[in-house]
């Protein structure tokens, strides 16, 4: 009778035979070096090239150099250049197409570009790609509304000196050099282009659509091989890169896999078994763990900063008081620590520690009984507020738990809602059209396009409604930031200045505050790959210069 | 074999099916949060942000009335023109194409394990009907059958995890660069490039999730067969065979189950197509590419043309399977006409 039951027993014998084979093959060490695949096949790949798989957490958005402005510049920002780069921790400019620039007049700056740079199709740099790339910026912003090209509002026309030199002409002065070295709009490609499409429009939709394809026209240090925006996009070295000799970097990769993988657990699990070799997207409470794994972290000080946003249009947040005693409950002590994990910086003000205009001590402390007494002087008590944050943002999901517990000390019921991005911009898009429908509390998280502190206190300005997500509206303010940024190309010094008055209206006010300034950690093997100081620059966030990569082994 | 009215039949249900799918959802798409407008305008920024809103919604034809944003794209739809996605800016049927065959890959892996494993089981369940191992493997299909499968991926994706097993993924990022894409199936693409290792990195991270999907169609399969095969057992022929000597398995294997492809074919017709909502779910808890991790990118951003053309496909597949499992009823008894 037991016989019946041994086919049964033999199949379920050899399934577990057949796992266990499989999974108990020893976790593979992904080779940075890789073959042909055949010798009929001709492929671009090489024996012994090094290669680099990167991590990002979300899919790209698009790579249309003119046009994008939101996760393409991870991939943008090694394809195409600038005409130069700006550090902000030193203040300084760096040569990239240009290599040098002055100051003709209030009104006309002069670029001297690079000789001898090639763009990825084999076209060489000239004045006249300067132009067309720049202009289709701001012409495609100007017609559509679309992209980046608003940081070239003051700019009437460039004019092409000589193949090597073009001559910005303002309609107002303007800190040119700054916008140039924009992360997003200020790129520059081949106007060959526009063959490729079979068009003279600068303005034809098919250069875009050529650009989403797949394809590019730059002269950065990698082109793009392999293009899928939902999984994952493959870039391949430059050889003719005008920089190779400068930078020196013989261990460069050869390609580079900007891998989406969005789920936390699969970036570590990934770098444990050596299929992801820069991580961007670790769960930070397991990053200590990755340091005694033996991995090393680059703590970036980044501008992407969390914006608590009031919404001054609703009761009770309407009341500057009341918006007061909630900023003194909150234990800010306890926001690095606690919603960041140890992964950021005590924020002051809106505008990010480093960058452009920052002001210190634009800062609640945490003082729960004035907090209280501030409220039982305006007798409210027993309250219910709703904050709007992004589901699936690890930082946003600690804060709102703090604040909802510290709250409660005030008897404030705070409504925790968690949105996919989108509907969160609805939601804080809403308090123009029916603010009592519009959350008591919004976090918007913000990164500049250019190093103007206009960047961030526009989103405070009476005009821009689709961020002002508060619903602020103060004509001094407003005048202030236009002057402002109307005086930054004459006197920067002033400018500055100016904008610190704005920061100290809104502190005054409390309509909105930077609950912290974030840190972002890039987690790799250190016995794979080496950070060099200029792989990471906090204006381009996300982008990681590869050609600063050196591959070890 | 087919008749006339048949193939009609089909084209038209084919067709009401698809213009069902492109309606619904269309309106849910257009009552739900979130304005499709702001996305395709590439979350704008700066004094004109409001106006380039305005210039995506009249692009996009989201100022027109509903029931004429509905007609222009059912009208462009069955002309070819499934759109641009509005999230990714590349045309829909580019990313669902890339993405059709790696979901293909995982339903027809859980079918190749569902199917032969649904059979052996079954036809054990139905020999040993009322002993311990039926009862074992009624109680193990009817868990299987009752369980969401999005469940049980998640605790294995868990598990799997807290071992420290790397499934995420089809292939190992480093091996897509050494594979030569011919079919876009990585298993098969392997096979042809001779690429040992890469078809076992391939296989060990399509098992499990396919293990998964099959769970249903297999359960379903050893639940069907159970009942029909133990009364075909009771049956003159097969009791005639069985009295002429013939040894039992072959009796079973080759009479008795004949008999039933037909009704096992249209099973695995409608759980096949049923099977594609598990792919969908499944391949997003592993990280998988596919329609289903594809469809939850573009939700979120309303990215309408990219839902709908997904959704549209899965109708043709349904359809599609449907008719195939029709065809194996025919070729497997000539009884059936349709």
């Amino acid at each position: 009778m037991k016989l019946k039951y041994i086919p049964l027993i033999l199949v379920v014998i050899i399934i577990v035979a057949i796992m266990g084979v499989l999974y108990t093959i020893p976790k593979r060490e992904v080779a940075p070096t890789i073959t042909l695949p055949t010798e009929t096949k001709p492929t671009p790949i090489q024996p012994s090239r090094k290669v680099i798989v990167y991590a990002y957490r979300d899919a790209i958005t698009g790579i249309d150099p003119s046009i994008e402005f939101d996760t393409g510049i991870v991939v943008l920002g090694n394809v195409y250049e600038p005409l130069l780069y700006y550090d902000p921790i030193k203040d300084e400019f760096k040569p990239a197409l240009a290599i040098s620039w002055s100051k003709v007049n209030e009104t006309a700056w002069v670029f001297n570009l690079r000789r001898g740079v090639v763009f990825h199709d084999g076209t060489l740099l000239t004045g006249e790609s300067v132009r067309f790339s720049i202009m289709r910026s701001k012409l495609i912003y100007e017609e559509k509304g679309i992209g980046p090209g608003w940081i070239w509002d003051s700019l009437e026309d460039i004019y092409v000196i000589n193949e090597t030199a073009v001559l910005f002409k303002l309609r107002y002065p303007a800190p040119i050099p700054l916008i140039a070295s924009s992360a997003y709009g200020a790129f520059i490609y081949s106007t060959s282009v526009l063959n490729y499409v079979n068009t003279t429009d600068i303005m034809d939709e098919k250069i875009r659509l050529w650009f989403e394809s797949g394809r590019d026209v730059g002269s950065g240090p990698y082109k793009i091989v392999s293009y899928k925006p939902e999984s994952e996009v493959i870039l391949e070295k430059f050889e003719e890169w005008w920089g190779w000799d400068i930078v020196n970097n013989t261990r460069a990769p050869d390609i580079v896999i900007i891998k989406i993988v969005e789920e936390p657990a699969a970036q570590e699990l990934g770098l444990l078994d050596g299929s992801i070799h820069i991580a961007t997207n670790v769960v930070k409470a397991n990053i200590p763990r990755m340091y005694k794994h033996g991995y090393d972290v680059v703590n970036q000080t980044t501008f992407h900063n969390y914006i608590l946003m009031f919404n001054v249009r609703r009761w009770p947040t309407n009341i500057t008081e009341v918006r007061k005693a909630i900023l003194y409950a909150i234990p800010w002590d306890s926001v690095v620590d606690f919603a960041f994990q140890g992964f950021g910086r005590s924020a002051s003000g809106i505008i990010p520690f480093g960058y452009p205009g920052y002001v210190e001590n634009l800062k609640y402390e945490y003082n729960i009984t004035k907090a209280r007494e501030i409220l039982k002087g305006l007798n409210i008590s027993n309250i219910k507020l709703e904050l709007v944050i992004v589901s699936g943002y690890e930082e946003e999901e600690r804060f709102a738990s703090l604040l909802k517990s510290s709250l409660k000390q005030l008897d404030i019921d705070v409504d925790i809602i968690a949105l996919p991005w989108e509907q969160v911009k609805e939601r804080g898009v809403a308090v123009w059209r029916e603010a009592d429908k519009a959350p008591h509390m919004i976090i918007n998280d913000w990164w500049p396009t250019y190093p103007t502190p206009y960047d961030y206190l526009y989103i405070l300005h009476s005009n821009d409604i689709e961020w002002n997500w508060s619903g602020y509206e103060n004509p001094e303010y407003d005048e202030l930031i236009d002057n402002a940024f109307q005086l930054e190309g004459i006197d920067y010094e002033q400018s500055i200045e100016m904008y610190r008055r704005a920061q100290e209206i809104i502190f005054r006010d409390a309509v909105a505050i930077s609950i912290c300034d974030s840190i972002q950690p890039y987690i790799y093997d250190p016995e794979k790959i080496v950070f060099r100081n200029d792989a990471l620059n906090p204006i381009y966030m996300f982008v990681i210069f590869f050609q600063y990569i050196e591959v070890i082994s | 074999m087919f008749s006339l009215n048949y193939i009609i039949k089909r084209v038209v249900s084919a067709f009401i099916v698809v213009l069902g799918i492109l309606v619904l959802t269309y309106i849910l798409i257009y009552f739900s949060p979130g304005n499709p407008a702001y996305t395709w305008a590439g979350r704008p920024r700066g004094p004109r942000a409001e106006e380039a809103i305005k210039a995506a919604e009249s692009e996009l034809g989201l100022d027109k009335p509903l029931y004429l944003q509905i007609y222009i794209h059912i009208n462009r739809f069955f002309k070819g023109d499934w759109g641009i996605s509005l999230r990714f800016k590349q045309p829909v049927i580019s990313v669902i194409t890339r993405n059709l065959v790696a979901s293909l890959e995982l339903l027809i892996v859980a079918f190749f394990i569902a199917i032969p494993l649904g059979i052996f089981l079954g036809v054990m369940s139905a020999l040993y009907r009322g002993y311990l191992v039926d009862k074992v493997l009624y109680t193990i299909s009817a868990l299987f059958i009752s369980f969401p499968r999005f469940w049980i991926a998640i605790l294995l994706s868990v598990f799997l995890q807290m071992l420290g097993v790397n499934l995420f993924g089809r292939i190992a990022p480093s091996y897509m660069l050494v594979i030569e894409s011919v079919s876009g199936s990585y298993i098969i693409d392997s096979i042809i490039s001779g690429k040992a290792e890469i078809f076992i990195d391939a296989l060990i991270r399509i098992l499990p999730p396919a293990i998964i999907v099959a769970l249903y169609p297999m359960s379903l399969t050893v639940r069907v067969l159970r009942y029909s095969l133990s009364e075909k057992l009771y049956e003159e022929y097969v009791k005639q065979a069985i009295s002429f000597g013939l040894p039992r398995s072959r009796v079973v294997y080759r009479y008795a189950l004949r008999g039933m492809v037909p009704a096992i074919s249209q099973l695995h017709g409608i759980t096949f197509a049923y099977s594609i909502v598990d792919v969908a779910t499944v391949e997003n808890i592993f990280g998988r590419d596919g329609i289903g991790s594809t469809i939850v990118k573009a939700i979120p951003y309303n990215d309408y043309p990219l839902i709908i053309g997904l959704l549209a496909l899965t109708g043709i597949l349904f359809i599609v399977v449907n008719t195939i499992s029709d065809i194996i009823q025919i070729v497997s008894d000539p009884r059936v006409r349709i």
